[in-house]
């Protein structure tokens, strides 16, 4: 009864701090050790140390996502200048010229975050495809759910700096070449892209990797 | 699949381990053979994380067992090699004994 009360705390730390498909198999292993007589202090070192491996093993995961997330947002200038070079923006905002405020002004922020989504799509593209040797079984309905994900976070981190930084109206939306000469521009437009990215691969990172799983016998 | 899948020492040793319990590789007695053999006491947790990284490379498979009282319930998770986990362990074996074959015997070095 006491030893029960003892590893108690600790087997609800296991419960909720582990990750991945072996979680069940790795709590069944410890209680089977502690039945057979292992000591509660060794349960703890046991228990501390699976979640310190399965915190460094995501961690890796997401740092790895969230590198190229920071690294891919940097390309972003390069993007608006290609698509400002086809002349996209020009042919887009046109028919919306006409439309009186405040409806002009949302149509224009709309029209302002496509080409930042696209561009964020297309980086969480990039990362599955390099990554699909380790990134096994995403659905269709992950991948949707990432994509919604990431333009939700684009919007509100694009929200958020926009109030922060109001008084000199910088955002992903507004480029020139004077703006990119600016580190507090590529600032704000960094981090929303960034943040857009790493959320959409966050979400669309498999709970567990596990390929080759022999089915369940019987 | 990549053609080469390179093994660090503890996966070399799980590897083993399991085709040495066969039928009983779990991860009761892998973490209990491993620290009998290494000589000190190991995690079951980086265990798993071990086995984790070989299932992901094809290496081993797993599948469910019964479920006991004492594991409270939890079914065990028993693992075995794959083919390509043993062409693995043979290539590493193949290499180190040639490497091992490369240097002088301990004899001689102390003559």
């Amino acid at each position: 009864m006491k030893q029960a009360k003892s590893v108690a705390l600790a087997s609800w730390l296991l419960k909720h701090f582990t990750f991945g498909p072996h979680r069940e198999a790795l709590t069944g292993d410890l209680s089977e050790e502690l039945q057979s007589g292992r000591s509660p202090s060794w349960y703890w070192r046991q228990v501390l140390s699976a979640i310190a491996v399965g915190v460094l093993r995501r961690s890796r995961d997401y740092l790895l996502a969230l590198l190229f997330s920071l690294a891919w947002s940097m390309f972003y200038p390069a993007w608006r200048l290609c698509l400002s070079r086809i002349r996209l923006p020009h042919i887009l905002p046109q028919p919306w010229g006409s439309i009186d405020l405040p409806y002009s002004t949302g149509l224009h922020g709309i029209a302002e975050m496509i080409p930042a989504t696209v561009f964020v799509w297309l980086g969480l593209f990039l990362y599955l495809f390099l990554r699909s040797q380790q990134i096994s079984g995403l659905s269709a309905v992950r991948l949707l759910a990432s994509l919604s994900i990431s333009l939700n976070t684009l919007f509100i981190a694009t929200a958020g700096i926009w109030l922060l930084l109001k008084p000199s109206q910088i955002g992903p939306g507004e480029l020139n070449p004077e703006s990119l000469q600016s580190n507090s521009y590529l600032v704000a437009i960094c981090i929303p892209l960034a943040l857009g990215l790493f959320s959409a691969i966050a979400s669309a990172l498999p709970l567990s990797h596990r390929r080759n799983s022999a089915p369940l016998p019987g | 699949m990549r053609e080469h899948t390179y093994l660090g020492e503890f996966e070399l040793m799980l590897l083993l381990t399991i085709l040495h319990l066969g039928d009983d590789a779990y991860g009761v007695p892998l973490s209990r053979e491993l620290a009998t053999l290494r000589g000190r006491d190991v995690s079951i947790g980086s265990v798993y994380a071990a086995l984790d990284r070989l299932e992901i490379k094809g290496l081993i498979t797993s599948s469910l067992g019964d479920s006991t009282p004492e594991r409270g319930g939890r079914a065990k998770r028993y693992f075995r090699v794959t083919r390509q986990g043993l062409k693995s362990v043979n290539e590493t074996r193949k290499v180190l004994s040639k490497l091992w074959k490369s240097l002088p015997s301990p004899k001689e070095e102390l003559a």
